[in-house]
């Protein structure tokens, strides 16, 4: 792998115009089509079946059944349903389809139907059962002051890297893993918005993770770059310093514990395992390929730099010998 | 270390570990000859509306009633009453809702509702909408159904009893009023008098460990206490008295609801009110009348009045199993991540599923004991979790790494373990900085992003505890008790002069 990002290191102009496109493109697509919101936070019709609730407590896979039967007949798909207890008599189940389905018949049907099993005499005897439909506008799908809060706590997570590793190591190592640490939130967010994957507040867990995880991989490869300081040879220092193997390893066990988690786990889950692949991919791409491409510029700039100043006269941490090699 | 006292030490950690794992993940049962019923800590959980489901309750505006309603009403009429009843109400096309038509409601006016009323609609709904948001619930929902009543969600992480008095003062749309002894004070009673007249913010405080709401009024506002300070009865009096009606209180009310009550002793020498001690663990309740009384001075109030239907519960609802199949799926990766370093690392991956398990067992009773209401469990704390889980073990392997290229310089076992900890020291530090820093930051986050910023300070805090401290004195242990050092490690060298 490290041929691959070998291949990559020098192409920095060509990896910011991908993930501009990607961003822009990603900008453009939500723009034209809106956002793919999840079924959870967006606007709905709904068909209550309201029941007693010792009916409920003893018949409700029955009532189910008889829900479920005709909603099949009439074409219907439920999205997802709520089975609303309360302490008191009255429970009831909201049965939630597509805002463009057409409920008439079924509330019709159902109604019908359960009529006749709750009148005297009848299978359900004693059932208490209304049907009612409705139709949902969400007011807020997801509050705009989270989603302002999660971006500045993201950037100011950036800064607090930059600070860090700028001290630690070296200006422009901060400058990589700050930039590093953004980039995989905005690109994160950008590709999950292009593949239109359903959106829920759980969304911004996977990006500002994503800003995390890219933090890390790059503070790997830094922790080699370190050790390889001696290297002369700037693009050499790099390609043999990216930290391929912890960085696969990492994204590698957390991809498969994700799809895992995926697989097995309910729909709700799975979409947001799907969101945290993406920005745990996205962080590896730049962790791998971005960062180390970004690093070459800025230490060739500041490897000229010290350069000119010991040609100056100014003597500092280059020492006269290598300045002569 | 002497292999005797290793190998003692060795067999009290697994104990140990052993049990807390236990206590952390064993599936619950009824206990034997008891009524009680053995609950694991990862059953304890604050659960997000992803995971646990949550409550949900419809407002209706007052004169309208749902479809529901109305006809289970209409069963038990017959003849004229029936009649009567159904001309009490209007249904307009395009709603399911039904509206009363009696005139000092004013929302029906001919065959279509009042502008008014829809207006005054349209502007709650949204000023209700804002308060839930003000409210920071990770999940919450608020849907307006058939375009003249609202059925809010919240996630189950809120105590029940919490969520019936958030959905009770949060559809509160009255006006604010200040009350003494059941009378409005003199400065509001004037037509054009205003409750921004007299209180400029109102805001929560913390002191020792209690939380109080902090109450600043305006000059004329303080001129006000000044003047009725001393008809106030005291708190003491209060807690003394077994008759509170015969005490005299400044009531602070919105709608009917009186929201906070004022003595004399609570007016303080800086003419600020501090009222409503509660227990800094319940400053929750202190939130949601915060929020409700900066609402009602910021906006003012609303010409409709809001029922809150009855509080129902609801399991999650892509299926009442999410956190069992969640749980199995974690189960399944924790196991891989125990096998996987053994595979890898020989006995020293030992070390590692050891650190798994010690990583699982204090992040998991952090998230179920740290302060409940804020703590929840959301789709976030999985993954940070994982996160965490899987970079304790990728670092225990980037040690390894740097051990065995120790040991490859011909360096012996020990000197190479020493050497492989001391190279990777800085490395693994730096990275938990920039993870700490990284939490700390996230904290800014709202709602679900500060829950999972306080959990991620969690899983960061205990990461860089075991990698850089417990899992590397566990090494220690194990290392010592080991017959065969290069078995331990899975090292192979032709020379042979390390024992």
């Amino acid at each position: 792998m490290n041929k691959c990002c070998a291949k990559t290191v020098n192409k920095i102009t060509l990896l910011s115009v991908i993930l501009a496109i990607v961003v822009a493109v990603s900008i453009v697509i939500t723009a034209i089509f809106g956002v793919n919101f999840a079924a959870t936070v967006n606007d709905n019709q709904t068909l209550t079946v309201t029941v007693n609730r010792y009916f409920y407590d003893n018949q409700l896979d029955k009532l189910e059944s008889a829900c479920d039967e005709e909603f099949a007949k009439q074409g219907l798909s439920v999205q997802y349903a709520y089975k609303g207890e309360m302490s008191g008599d009255e429970c009831e189940i909201v049965y939630v389809f597509d805002k463009g389905a057409n409920l008439t018949d079924a509330k019709a049907a159902l109604k019908t139907a359960f009529a006749a099993k709750t009148a005297d005499g009848g299978e359900w005897d004693g059932a208490f059962i209304e049907v009612a439909t409705g139709k949902e506008v969400v007011e807020t799908k997801i509050p705009v002051a989270y989603v302002v809060r999660a971006a500045i706590a993201v950037a100011v997570f950036a800064v607090l890297a930059f600070i860090y590793v700028a001290l630690r190591y070296r200006l422009y190592m901060g400058l990589t893993t700050a930039t590093s640490a953004l980039l995989a939130a905005i690109v994160s967010a950008a590709v999950i918005l292009l593949a239109r994957i359903p959106v829920t507040t759980a969304m911004l867990y996977a990006v500002v993770v994503s800003s995390m995880l890219a933090a890390v991989f790059v503070m790997l490869t830094m922790n080699k770059l370190r050790a390889n300081m001696d290297e002369t040879d700037a693009e050499e220092k790099i390609i043999s310093s990216i930290a391929t193997k912890e960085i696969a390893a990492i994204t590698a066990a957390l991809g498969v514990a994700l799809v895992l988690v995926g697989a097995i786990a309910t729909w709700t889950v799975r979409w947001f395992a799907v969101c945290a692949l993406i920005a745990l991919l996205v962080a590896a791409l730049i962790g791998l390929c971005f960062a180390p491409a970004m690093y070459l510029p800025l230490q060739k700039a500041a490897d000229k730099k010290a350069a000119n100043r010991t040609k100056s006269g100014y003597v500092g941490a280059v020492s006269e010998e290598k300045t002569a090699e | 270390m002497g292999k005797k006292k290793s190998v003692v030490l060795m067999v009290l950690l697994t104990i140990v570990i052993v049990v807390l794992c236990a206590i952390t993940v064993v599936p619950a049962f009824p206990v034997p000859g008891t009524v009680q019923k053995w609950n694991p800590v990862v059953l304890q959980y604050d659960l997000g509306a992803d995971l646990g489901g949550g409550y949900y309750a419809y407002y209706y505006p007052e004169g309208v009633i749902s479809e529901t309603e109305y006809n289970s009403n209409l069963a038990v009429l017959e003849g004229e009453e029936k009649t009567e009843y159904e001309e009490e109400y209007l249904q307009i096309e395009g709603s399911t809702l039904y509206f009363s038509k009696e005139d000092k409601l004013n929302i029906v006016s001919g065959d279509s509702l009042t502008d008014e009323f829809k207006n005054a609609f349209n502007a709650a709904a949204k000023e209700i909408a804002a308060r839930y948001q003000a409210k920071g619930y990770s999940d919450y929902r608020v849907a307006v159904v058939d375009g003249y009543a609202l059925r809010v969600e919240l996630p189950a992480s809120e105590p029940s009893d919490k969520a019936s008095m958030a959905f009770s003062l949060l559809a509160n749309t009255g006006d604010m009023t200040i009350e003494k002894g059941g009378e409005i004070v003199d400065e509001l009673k004037s037509k054009d008098a205003k409750i921004t007249d007299l209180i400029k913010n109102v805001s929560i405080a913390t002191r020792y460990k209690t939380s109080f709401l902090q109450i600043s009024f305006t000059a004329e506002g303080i001129e006000m206490l000044n003047t009725v300070k001393g008809e106030l009865s005291a708190s003491t009096d209060a807690s003394s008295s077994s008759d509170t009606s015969s005490l005299t209180t400044l009531d602070i009310k919105v709608g009917e609801e009186i929201l906070a009550q004022i003595y004399s002793d609570n007016i303080m020498d800086n003419n600020e009110v501090r009222t409503m001690f509660v227990d800094q663990i319940n400053a929750d309740y202190l939130k949601t009348i915060e929020i409700l009384m900066d609402s009602v001075l910021k906006n003012g109030s609303y010409d409709i009045t809001f029922t809150a239907d009855a509080v129902r519960s609801f399991e999650p609802v892509f299926g009442e199993n999410a956190l069992t199949l969640l749980y199995i799926a974690l189960a399944i990766v924790l196991v891989a991540l125990l096998v996987v370093p053994v595979v890898k690392m020989g006995r020293f991956g030992v070390v590692s599923g050891y650190a798994s398990l010690s990583y699982l067992i204090v992040t998991a009773m952090c998230f179920a004991f740290i302060t409940g209401g804020t703590f929840e469990i959301t789709l976030g704390s999985v993954l940070v979790f994982l996160f965490g889980l899987v970079l304790v073990n990728a670092l225990q392997y980037y040690i390894y790494k740097a051990v065995k290229t120790e040991f490859d310089l011909g360096k012996t076992v020990e000197s190479s373990v020493k050497g492989g900890y001391k190279k990777t020291l800085w490395g693994v530090i730096d990275i938990y900085s920039v993870l700490l820093l990284g939490s700390l930051a996230f904290l800014i986050g709202a709602a679900g992003v500060h829950t999972l910023a306080l959990q991620a300070l969690i899983c960061v805090i205990t990461g860089a505890f075991i990698n850089l401290l417990w899992a590397r004195a566990i090494n220690f242990i194990y290392l010592s008790a080991s017959k065969n050092k290069y078995k331990y490690f899975r090292f192979v060298r032709e020379d042979d002069d390390d024992e």
